[in-house]
């Protein structure tokens, strides 16, 4: 099983938006802002392993007449959160038995 | 919303610009305008700037890191599909790679040579500050340059110049006999020096102390291999050598000799051992190599100008009345070995010439290699132009292809460089064998060296592909996607340029190999004077003296039947002659001379079958031959300017060395006593019994065991206690070649690897113009052409190539070669025999190679090759 880092899974847990929201949620998940630099390479990277699907919008005035692009979750990305999250309470069931008497 | 017009600053907006492409471009700077604008709606204006100002900063690291992650890729493509191209390819891969590495390899080991020749006495601490001095003696008539000098002139440099910091007496005593508990070897690299000789050359001490190891006399220093022949495991310091019958205390261990010396030893005594030897005064010897290290900041120039004239503050009158002149020169240490140009010195010195023959064939047979490279790369271009189309058709740019190509050209040279590094580290040993020199490969395997071949890699992958990575990249995709490109004809020609500028490389390596070989052929079949075959010689070293009883040591070995004459001498033809002055007795200072001088017994003359010309030789019978007449050669009564030999008959001679005056007896054709580089020079000859120091023996071969054997027997009786050598004098004197020879034997494998590569490269292009050939050659068989007709329609082509590039070739080797032969006063005429040789073996090889691919073509059913495509 391929994990995904932390900071894919923040993200992960923060698409089906667009950029500037995506930042937004993180910043209300971590408490503060990280680049936009950072979170659109890690989109990029995610879409490449097909957790991510980028569509674009109808054109939008606001934008001069330009398309947003959205992310969303596929079945893949999905998947990899769920795998995440298990290894996560598993790790942490474990808590009680650190002493290794296995 | 119609307010929003608020700009976006522009700075940041052009950075993102210069950073991202396309989508990515659009969407980061519409994503930040579209806060960017609310921010300005809702706050104050310089907030919104800074912020948008901050955003894109904040992000230049990570998206650069983005850009650099996803180039990695696609070079990880290219690799893919470069190696991927490799392995379809294997024949063409195994061309490109073998030609490519060979070629290196041979740079490598040329750069290796380069490197050792170059090195030469340069790891000395302050070595820019270490001199010799040597004199030249002017006569009127004559100017001898000597590498070595006087004793006196070490003490007078540090008497009288404060310049000089340190200096220091060598002289290189050959042949000593060392004695151990009853075990005999003969040692080399002996040599007297002073103390200080550890001061002006660097010396790396294991044991003893560097201050005074050579202060008393009698004491000697011996490398770290000596340490270990004689001492094995013993503690050496403190213990005694017995060498020729003195004892030597050993006083220090010092760390064997480099190689990149031209000072080589293993056993250091110290010159005080001698100091009772009354040359040790003696203002007009040369024998003794002077080292000198100067103080720092003295000014070179005005010093070597200060020192040239010496000795004349103590023998000036004497020199003056003598018309003699003795002035001294200056020689940094490092350039002695290849530019010293003095015939006598401690060791032969390296040639120069060679270094430059070998650094241009290095470059030739690199540049073959390359040329090889651009031609298959082309060659096969049409194998590419499918993908070439589709990389272009789905949106890749010309820059891109042309850096994929480049990409695979430098990876084919770094798999080259690899390659070779690993054939050059195998073959080392061989060209050590070849050579006899001792090339150490790991003086590669240093950072800086290692850094430039990685560059010199570099730089030949690009040169060989770039051509290539251009021609590949301008296919045009509409034609090549269709399948039906075929070479264009300028693509030809330029492959064919390639192929002569190779083949007339490889010719002129040819017939420089070739007129090699006619050379050393001739030098060793030319007949020299004196019979070289049967001679059979025993040095006497280790200071055998038989001046007293040579007479009955001659008798002692001609007592067998095999054994048709015996005589002995001070050397033999091919082991070096001194050098003394003449002066002609009756005739003013003026026609004083320096002449080569040789010594022997009577039976010389007759036993070497050397001619008179005049005169007659030394007799037994005639007491006053015994050191009382000389007998000179040709070029000396040449040299004196005599019209005829009678004309030396009977004139008196003084020669300097012992101060002797006796009459000229006879004259003797010239005769070669150094190898034919050198002119036949003045010589004299005397009936001298001191100096003897080889018996030749005149044998008869055909029972050569037994007469060995008796020789050895002999050789007991007469010296017991010294090991005996021997040597056949032909073997002995062509010596002299050898490291001609040497030098031969390495160009000739060059060329034959440049040979190789070029037929590599031929056998590649053969093959593709055979198949690009395929449906021409099936319709020609089909209307009636026969195999031979076909194969010789398709070798025609590389026949005029070859042809060409011999008639490109020719006249540069000859300019070549011409210049090669002058280093020899007996050469052979260049002739006209390795110009068609050459020709005939490149064509041959040429067709050789072509044939096997032509004829595969030719023979091919017509049916398969016409329904190809």
């Amino acid at each position: 099983m391929i994990l995904i880092s932390r900071a894919e899974e923040i993200i992960l847990l923060a698409v089906y938006a667009y950029g500037p929201t995506i930042r937004e949620r993180i910043y209300e998940d971590i408490g503060h802002y990280w680049t936009f630099g950072v979170i659109y390479k890690a989109l990029k990277k995610m879409k490449a392993k097909g957790y991510v699907k980028k569509t674009s919008s109808d054109p939008i005035a606001e934008r001069g007449g330009r398309r947003r692009y959205y992310y969303e979750l596929t079945a893949e990305g999905i998947s990899a959160l769920e795998d995440i999250r298990s290894i996560h309470s598993s790790v942490w069931d474990g808590i009680q038995n650190l002493t290794f008497d296995k | 919303m119609e307010k929003n017009i608020e700009k976006s600053p522009l700075i940041p907006y052009l950075i993102l610009r210069l950073l991202l492409k396309g989508e990515d471009f659009y969407e980061f700077t519409d994503d930040i305008d579209e806060v960017y604008k609310h921010l300005a709606d809702d706050g104050p204006k310089w907030k919104a700037r800074a912020w948008y100002w901050f955003r894109v900063l904040e992000s230049i690291p990570s998206i650069i890191m983005d850009n650099i992650h996803w180039r990695l890729i696609m070079i990880k493509n290219y690799l893919k599909i470069a190696l991927r191209n490799l392995q379809k390819h294997k024949g063409y891969s195994f061309l490109n790679i073998v030609g490519f590495s060979i070629g290196m390899a041979c740079c490598l080991l040329i750069l290796i040579y380069v490197r050792h020749e170059l090195s030469y006495d340069k790891y000395h601490q302050d070595g820019e500050r270490i001199y010799r001095i040597a004199q030249d003696i002017r006569t009127k008539s004559a100017n001898r340059v000597f590498a070595c000098v006087s004793p006196m002139v070490a003490p007078t440099l540090k008497a009288d110049y404060p310049q000089v910091e340190y200096v220091t007496r060598v002289i290189p005593a050959r042949s000593r006999l060392v004695k151990l508990e009853g075990t005999f070897f003969y040692e080399d690299r002996f040599m007297y020096a002073d103390q200080e000789l550890l001061d002006v050359l660097t010396f790396q001490f294991i044991q003893g102390n560097p201050r005074e190891a050579l202060t008393r006399p009698n004491t000697l220093l011996i490398s770290q291999r000596m340490a270990h022949k004689y001492f094995g495991n013993v503690e050496p310091l403190g213990k005694t050598l017995e060498i020729n019958q003195q004892q030597y205390e050993i006083t220090g261990v010092v760390a064997d000799s480099p190689e990149n010396t031209h000072i080589k030893y293993d056993f250091i005594a110290s010159l005080r051992t001698l100091k009772d030897w009354d040359e040790m005064s003696n203002w007009y010897s040369t024998m003794f190599f002077t080292y000198l290290k100067i103080k720092p900041n003295v000014n070179v120039e005005e010093f070597s100008f200060q020192i040239s004239r010496l000795a004349d503050k103590y023998v000036g009158e004497q020199l003056d009345n003598w018309g003699t002149v003795h002035h001294y020169f200056l020689q940094p240490l490092s350039s002695i070995h290849l530019h010293s140009h003095i015939s006598y010195d401690i060791e032969p010195p390296g040639n120069p010439v060679y270094i430059t023959i070998f650094s241009f064939v290095g470059l030739f047979i690199l540049l073959i290699a390359c040329l090889n490279f651009m031609n298959l790369s082309t060659a096969r271009a049409a194998n590419r132009a499918k993908e070439v189309g589709l990389r272009k058709v789905v949106g890749a740019q010309k820059p891109q292809l042309i850096s994929q190509f480049l990409g695979e050209s430098l990876l084919i040279a770094f798999l080259s460089l690899g390659l070779a590094m690993v054939m050059a580290r195998l073959t080392v040993p061989f060209l050590n064998k070849l050579t006899g020199i001792n090339l150490v490969f790991d003086t590669l395997l240093n950072p800086v060296v290692l850094l430039s071949l990685i560059g010199g890699a570099f730089l030949v992958g690009l040169a060989a592909g770039l051509y290539p990575a251009f021609v590949l990249s301008a296919f045009r995709p509409a034609v090549t996607l269709k399948g039906t490109l075929r070479t264009s004809s300028r693509g030809l020609s330029m492959r064919t340029i390639l192929v002569v500028v190779q083949f007339a490389i490889s010719v002129v390596l040819i017939i420089g190999t070739l007129t090699m070989y006619k050379q050393f052929n001739f030098m060793k079949s030319q007949y020299l004077g004196f019979e070289k075959e049967q001679k059979l010689i025993l040095p006497l070293r280790g200071g055998i003296d038989i001046q007293e009883n040579f007479e009955t040591v001659k008798d002692m070995f001609s007592k067998h039947p095999s054994i048709a004459g015996v005589t002995v001498s001070s050397t033999v033809p091919g082991r070096g002659v001194s050098n003394f002055g003449i002066k002609l007795v009756g005739e003013d200072d003026s026609k004083n001379q320096s002449m080569y001088h040789m010594y022997f017994d009577d039976d010389f003359i007759p036993d070497y079958g050397i001619e008179m010309v005049a005169g007659r030789a030394f007799q037994k019978k005639m007491k006053t031959d015994f050191m009382g007449a000389f007998l000179i050669n040709e070029a000396a009564v040449k040299a004196f300017g005599w019209s005829n030999p009678e004309e030396a008959l009977r004139k008196r001679l003084l020669t300097g060395y012992g101060g002797r005056t006796n009459p000229i007896i006879g004259v003797t054709k010239d005769f070669h006593y150094r190898g034919l580089q050198d002119q036949v020079e003045p010589l004299v000859m005397e009936f001298l019994p001191w100096s003897f120091r080889y018996i030749t023996l005149s044998i008869d071969i055909s029972e050569l065991e037994e007469t060995l054997a008796f020789v050895e027997s002999q050789w007991k009786a007469v010296f017991p206690g010294y090991p005996i050598e021997r040597f056949f004098l032909d073997t002995d004197f062509d010596r002299q070649y050898r490291a001609d020879e040497q030098v031969g034997s390495v160009f000739g494998i060059f060329t034959l690897l440049g040979l190789v590569i070029a037929c590599l490269g031929l056998l590649g292009l053969a093959s593709f113009t055979a198949e690009s050939r395929t449906k021409e050659i099936g319709i020609r068989k089909v209307l009636g052409a026969s195999v031979g007709g076909i194969v010789l329609m398709l070798s025609r082509q590389f026949t005029k190539w070859v042809l060409l590039a011999s008639c490109i070739a020719w006249p540069v080797a000859y300019y070549i070669m011409f210049r090669w032969l002058k280093n020899f006063a007996y050469r052979t005429n260049i002739g006209i025999w390795p110009f068609v040789l050459s020709g005939i073996f490149a064509l041959l090889i040429a067709f050789l190679t072509v044939s096997y691919q032509s004829l595969k073509a030719a023979i091919t059913n017509p049916v398969k090759s016409l329904r190809y495509e």
